[in-house]
């Protein structure tokens, strides 16, 4: 980390597996003077500034046209200022102390029941089209004897592997934290 | 786990519950909190996220209306009827269930003092 640098980049987890855990790095990062200006391809765009403790939290809300700003005045108004979105993703800063933003869980639940959804869906359209590259590949080997259908199905078969698994997991990490909170 | 599964049941929340309170004077996504917090001495706060998210949800269940008056730029939200009937019940519900509460409490000292 050079001292003149004024914007750096940080990798990112995965806000479904260490959500709080990026939320408190990102706290951390405020304290040597490192702040969150934007998201970026699986991580985040830091800027340099002078030190100063913020706390993060994220949000997770499909904003339709013209709600956006009704949206972000709420938060502003409960001393959340908006940092940066991408796609349903938005990240807020504040000073440490602030209450936060989700006070009860029925709410809380809401957060994550749409993203949920979406990587159910995901993950199941994902498996079973594997499945059926995996099937079709087994019948051209064994019954049909066919080496083109067999090669494609190999292809289809390798391509769909390589987004299955994250997918999955993503799915896990989600069911697991609804889970927790009905708990 | 639908959506609006909390407001179609005729109970609210405790969140909802203090939302609808607050809006029975038309008032902007600020002043709702404040409010919450002036009438509970401090005790009960509605963060940013719980508040947007009742405040979409109420607004599906056309219990509260947002007023896009172009006088103001902030958005101020109001009551409608079925909101009021449904705050009014709910008040109702909650002053009962202090009743039952206040009367099992009654009941346990009598109960202690036939042991005795």
């Amino acid at each position: 980390m050079k001292s003149n640098k004024t914007t750096r980049y940080k990798p990112s987890v995965g806000l479904a597996f260490g959500e709080q855990l990026e939320m408190n790095k990102l706290s951390q990062l405020s304290e040597q003077g490192w702040f969150l200006e934007r998201f970026a391809l699986f991580g985040y765009r830091l800027r340099r500034a002078p030190a100063h403790k913020l706390i993060y939290c994220l949000d997770m809300r499909r904003l339709e046209a013209g709600e956006r700003e009704d949206y972000l005045e709420i938060f502003a108004a409960g001393q959340w200022q908006h940092v940066c979105s991408g796609g349903e993703f938005h990240i807020f800063a504040a000073e440490p102390g602030t209450a936060p933003i989700y006070t009860d869980t029925a709410t809380l639940l809401d957060k994550y029941t749409q993203i949920f959804r979406t990587s159910k869906l995901l993950a199941f359209s994902l498996l079973a089209m594997t499945l059926a590259a995996a099937l079709l590949f087994c019948l051209s080997a064994v019954v049909w004897d066919n080496a083109t259908v067999r090669h494609t199905a190999w292809v289809a078969l390798s391509i769909l592997i390589i987004p299955l698994v994250p997918s999955l997991m993503v799915y896990t990490a989600y069911r697991l934290r609804i889970r927790r909170l009905k708990a | 786990m639908s959506r609006k599964n909390s407001l179609q049941m005729d109970q609210l929340t405790d969140s909802a519950y203090y939302i609808l309170l607050a809006l029975l004077t038309p008032r902007h996504g600020y002043a709702i909190m404040k409010y919450i917090e002036e009438l509970t001495d401090d005790e009960i706060k509605i963060g940013p996220a719980t508040l947007y998210t009742l405040i979409k949800k109420m607004q599906e269940s056309s219990l509260i209306l947002l007023d896009e008056d172009g006088e103001e730029r902030r958005k101020t939200y109001s009551i409608t009827e079925k909101g009021r009937t449904l705050i009014a019940d709910e008040i109702e519900r909650r002053l009962r269930m202090s009743r039952h509460g206040n009367l099992a409490l009654l009941n346990a000292e009598g109960d202690t003092d036939e042991v005795q």
